[in-house]
């Protein structure tokens, strides 16, 4: 059986209103029923409305900004729990590595590093909270460097954590000290130069490669 | 294949996340390692495991995301 009005097009549905036989492009659907032209009801908009608002409500950027001076819980509040995590330990680094003996003299340059990012973690959390309000789809480890961003990539996070287990490990056992691999701290910041010099290389004209212009934010 | 194969290591890492604490748990109280000292073990079995799904991720598509 063919449509009225389309003789090529097989009869797919039938209007729930009148029952008129009808083809593809004579089908509209609303509301997940079938209806004809004439008694396709006046288009409801009311669905397409809640989404936004209960998305909005759940990242509040005050809110955010408020939570984020307490480490890490401003990215959980955003939903970036990896995030919190790695803030957490970036931090209590910080501190750890000015209070232990392996700075000799450095003592000042981590107190203004731990000041610092003690101040773009709430911050973090407040244009983060800022951007998914305004329903932007934001990446775990968004603004800070692209540890896992693509499955091309180097795989940093999983290495960095199995060396951060090895090293625990190790320091347990005591078969090493971690006291006193800490004088070698300068060797994290060529760590970070080279991987840095890494991604800009390997990633600099992929698509995607959104986080660039965040990278110097982070201490 | 492999994005199954993914997919099967991610949904596979809470229940061995779990199995490890225990394991590590019980050899705490069997006398063995105490589990303040062992607990390194959870972050290389995770990392492990985030290493594996990842080959097999861009083994599936390089060049895609997630």
């Amino acid at each position: 059986m063919n449509c009225p009005i389309h003789p090529d097009s097989p009869v797919v549905a039938y209007c729930r209103t009148c029952g008129q036989p009808l083809c593809t492009e004579c089908r509209r659907i609303a509301a997940g029923t079938v209806y004809c032209q004439q008694h396709l009801p006046a288009i409801v908009p009311p669905s397409p409305s809640p989404p936004p608002s209960t998305f909005a409500a759940g990242s509040s950027p005050g809110l955010a900004f408020l939570l984020g001076l307490i480490p890490g819980v401003g990215a959980v509040y955003n939903g970036q729990y990896a995030k919190g995590i790695v803030h957490v330990v970036i931090f209590g680094l910080l501190i750890s590595l000015t209070t232990s003996e392996a700075v000799r003299g450095f003592e000042p340059l981590f107190g203004m590093l731990i000041a610092i990012f003690y101040i773009y973690m709430p911050f973090e959390a407040y244009h983060t909270a800022r951007r998914r309000r305004l329903g932007e789809v934001v990446d775990e480890f968004s603004s800070i460097l692209p540890l896992r961003s693509h499955a091309g990539r180097f795989p940093a996070g999983p290495i960095l954590l199995i060396a951060l287990g090895l090293l625990f490990l190790l320091h347990n056992l005591e078969l090493l000290r971690i006291e006193r691999l800490l004088r070698y701290w300068p060797v994290l910041l060529i760590g970070l130069g080279v991987y840095m010099l890494y991604c800009r290389l390997s990633g600099y004209r992929k698509p995607g490669a959104k986080s660039e212009e965040h990278q110097d934010v982070n201490p | 294949m492999s994005t199954r194969k993914a997919a099967l290591l991610r949904a596979i890492r809470g229940p061995i996340m779990l199995l490890t604490l225990g394991s590590l748990f019980a050899w705490d109280h069997s006398g063995g390692l105490a589990f303040t000292q062992s607990f390194p073990l959870l972050l290389i079995v995770y990392g492990v495991l985030k290493l594996l799904e990842r080959t097999a991720v861009s083994a599936a598509d390089p060049g895609g995301t997630e």
